[in-house]
């Protein structure tokens, strides 16, 4: 094992591998940017050193400012994280062509894994279903052919990029020529490029995926599948292990399905195989990530593994201490990310500093958290701030130690996602496991967001003796503010009478 | 010393008077029929206990509004001080900078630079929190600059505009 390694990487998941490392005897190395030099991260590592300005293409994108403090620290390893360099084969390359061990995927998988058309393909030679596509295509008449080769619906969708432009839903082939033009046409003004294919339109998908981990002799394992269905554009909010919707059979093939791609790629250490699964339980492979992922706490959960120390070992050399039969899985867990960002004003990110901060504790609660009361949260970065994991011994009883976590969460000073799960813990849909990727975007704003929590008549009546007193105060304030509007100059007689 | 101090809830306009006391450990407050003990924790935390239990809340004051965070709720008052004054005193030099009272989209712009605006007039509709409102200006004067244009989306606290004299 390892002496020292660096992590490439701030807040949650640095702080998250620090603890394994910590727990190993490992020494731990951060590296930080100018907005982040009393966060979490640093205060938790054995050493931390700068790397430039806030900006991460001026920090934590800068291969090599990390590849310099990797050195001079004397660390043996560079973990990744998740996000920033993490999948990045050049960095990948990088870290091995100076020396250092990269604790992911050698860098062959991660470019493999890297190029869509390419994992496609892998997925395919090993016979793993992936969603119906064609070619580019340039002409009305070859799109009609095709189109009843894959089958409607369908979506036409641009080549030279995405974010829903150059996107269109096709339910009847009379609807196809329209649709096909007018793709086009965007995707031109759009990307320059008027290209555009054809994919098949899974209706109301879920969006399953299986953890694996591969050694470097060529032995593959899943760790069982998360289900991340709860999204909002494309977005995980809440991921949960095992998935309601998988039976023992489909489970079972979608796992050696799972692990035969990676076996095909030669790939080793931490990896995700992402599928999405139909209404009729059809699966399609995709994308695979070549990393761990935020939501590794919920498959730690179930297996009671530690993900991270998995991953050093086999980093290290050695090979996956067990084999698919001896994973065992037990209970139920879910994650429910907490983004500094407002549900109610389609989670605009809200940066500012937390004033208080009072997290879940107690029986089934983990908190994997990258702040702290007085922290800023700055604008630079991803708003996730902290991951609320709960666990019980099953779905009903995770989902009631949810609710008590969730309403035991209090975080004052910024807006955060909590609100938005409160009221995801009481809509039928999700608490009967029925969600699919669209359903927050289908009712997030229109219906469940207006949702009138049973407690707010309550809270009211709290919030206004909290504004009564705060109001008392501030009009006994001695100094008048430039705006000097009456009540301030009312308050200042007021208390200057109070004094004599 | 007791003080009376009004609001209304700006979701439904409905209004509250409360009375409130300055004790040595904080404030006594009387509020839509519940009593509570009040304490400032700082940093605009307040911590309220009631006969049956205790929670903490956090208050943020912006220009023109109150907003309250309280278990995963959130209310928007408005002091209703100023109509009870007596002594209304406008200022009537200097300018008046208008801020969002928290972060928001400016949905429709009700005056243009030049306008000569009378104390209280609306300026601009804001919607936050998918609620629109009026944002008017505190004093009489002359519109001199408009920071923001219809359909922006502005920060809390981020200026909206200014008001007052040619210097």
């Amino acid at each position: 094992m390892f002496d020292k390694i660096l992590v490439a990487n701030r807040s949650e998941i640095a702080v998250r591998i620090f603890r394994t490392c910590r727990d190993l005897g490992i020494k731990s190395v951060a590296v930080f940017s100018d907005a982040d030099r009393e966060s979490l991260h640093v205060q938790l590592a054995d050493e931390a050193y700068p790397i430039g300005p806030a900006p991460s293409s001026e920090s934590y994108l800068r291969m090599d400012k990390i590849l310099e403090v990797a050195a001079a620290s004397g660390a043996q390893a560079i973990h990744p994280g998740y996000g920033f360099l993490a999948e990045n084969a050049a960095f990948a390359k990088a870290c091995t062509d100076a020396g250092f061990t990269f604790v992911g995927p050698q860098s062959e998988a991660v470019a493999l894994m890297g190029n869509k058309a390419e994992a496609r393909a892998a997925a395919e030679r090993v016979g793993i279903p992936v969603v119906p596509g064609t070619a580019p295509i340039d002409m009305e008449s070859q799109a009609q052919e095709e189109a009843k080769r894959i089958g409607y619906p369908l979506l036409v969708k641009a080549t030279g990029g995405g974010g829903g432009k150059g996107m269109r839903k096709v339910l009847e082939p009379h609807e196809l020529g329209p649709a096909f033009r007018q793709a086009r046409s965007e995707a031109e003004s759009s990307f320059g490029n008027p290209s555009v294919y054809l994919e098949k339109l899974i209706e109301e998908p879920r969006h399953i995926e299986f953890q694996i981990f591969g050694d470097s002799s060529g032995s593959v394992v899943h760790l069982f599948e998360r289900e991340c269905s709860v999204q909002r554009r494309h977005q995980k909010l809440i991921e949960e292990a095992p998935s309601p919707f998988l039976d023992d059979e489909l489970r079972e093939l979608m796992g050696s399905a799972a692990v035969a791609l990676a076996k095909e790629a030669g790939y080793t250490n931490a990896g995700t195989v992402e599928f999405l699964v139909d209404t009729s339980r059809r699966f399609y492979f995709l994308e695979m990530n070549a990393r761990l992922q935020v939501e590794h706490p919920v498959t730690e959960l179930i297996t009671g593994l530690d993900l991270v120390e998995l991953q050093l070992s086999i980093a290290a050399g050695n090979p996956l201490p067990f084999r698919q039969e001896q994973v065992l899985r037990r209970g139920w867990a879910m994650e429910f990310r907490i983004t500094a960002e407002d549900p109610f004003e389609d989670f605009l990110p809200s940066a500012g500093r937390i004033e208080y901060l009072r997290p879940a504790e107690g029986p089934g609660v983990r908190n994997d958290s990258g702040v702290y009361t007085g922290w800023h949260v700055a604008p630079h970065y991803d708003p996730m701030i902290a991951k609320l994991i709960l666990t019980g011994d099953d779905r009903e009883h995770c989902l009631a130690r949810a609710r008590r976590a969730v309403r035991e969460y209090q975080i004052h000073g910024i807006r955060t996602t909590l609100p938005f799960f409160e009221r995801m813990l009481d809509v039928e849909c999700f608490v009967s496991g029925g969600v699919d990727v669209g359903f927050v975007d289908r009712y997030w704003m229109s219906d469940i967001a207006r949702r009138i929590s049973p407690r707010r008549p309550e809270l009211l009546r709290l919030a206004l003796a909290a504004a009564a007193s705060s109001e008392f105060r501030r009009q006994g304030v001695t100094r008048p503010r430039s705006d000097g509007s009456s009540w301030r100059q009312a308050g200042l007689q007021e208390q200057l009478l109070d004094r004599f | 010393m007791t003080k009376g101090v009004s609001f209304e809830n700006l979701e439904d306009g409905q209004s509250y008077a409360s009375r409130v006391e300055r004790v040595a450990e904080g404030y006594d407050v009387n509020v839509a029929g519940l009593e509570a003990r009040v304490i400032d924790a700082g940093a605009g935390i307040w911590l309220v206990s009631t006969p049956t239990g205790c929670v903490s809340a956090r208050v943020e004051v912006g220009d023109s509004e109150i907003e309250v965070s309280v278990g995963h709720e959130r209310f928007r008052f408005r002091s209703l001080e100023g109509r009870h004054s007596g002594s209304r005193r406008v200022p009537t030099t200097g300018r008046a900078e208008v801020k969002a009272p928290m972060s928001g989209k400016v949905i429709k712009l009700l005056a243009s630079v030049g306008d000569r605006l009378e104390a209280g007039q609306a300026v601009l509709l804001f919607e936050a929190m998918k609620m629109q409102n009026e944002i008017r200006t505190p004093r009489a004067g002359l519109l001199i600059e408009l920071q923001v244009e219809q359909g922006q989306a502005v920060a809390v606290h981020e200026r909206l505009f200014t008001v007052g004299e040619k210097e």
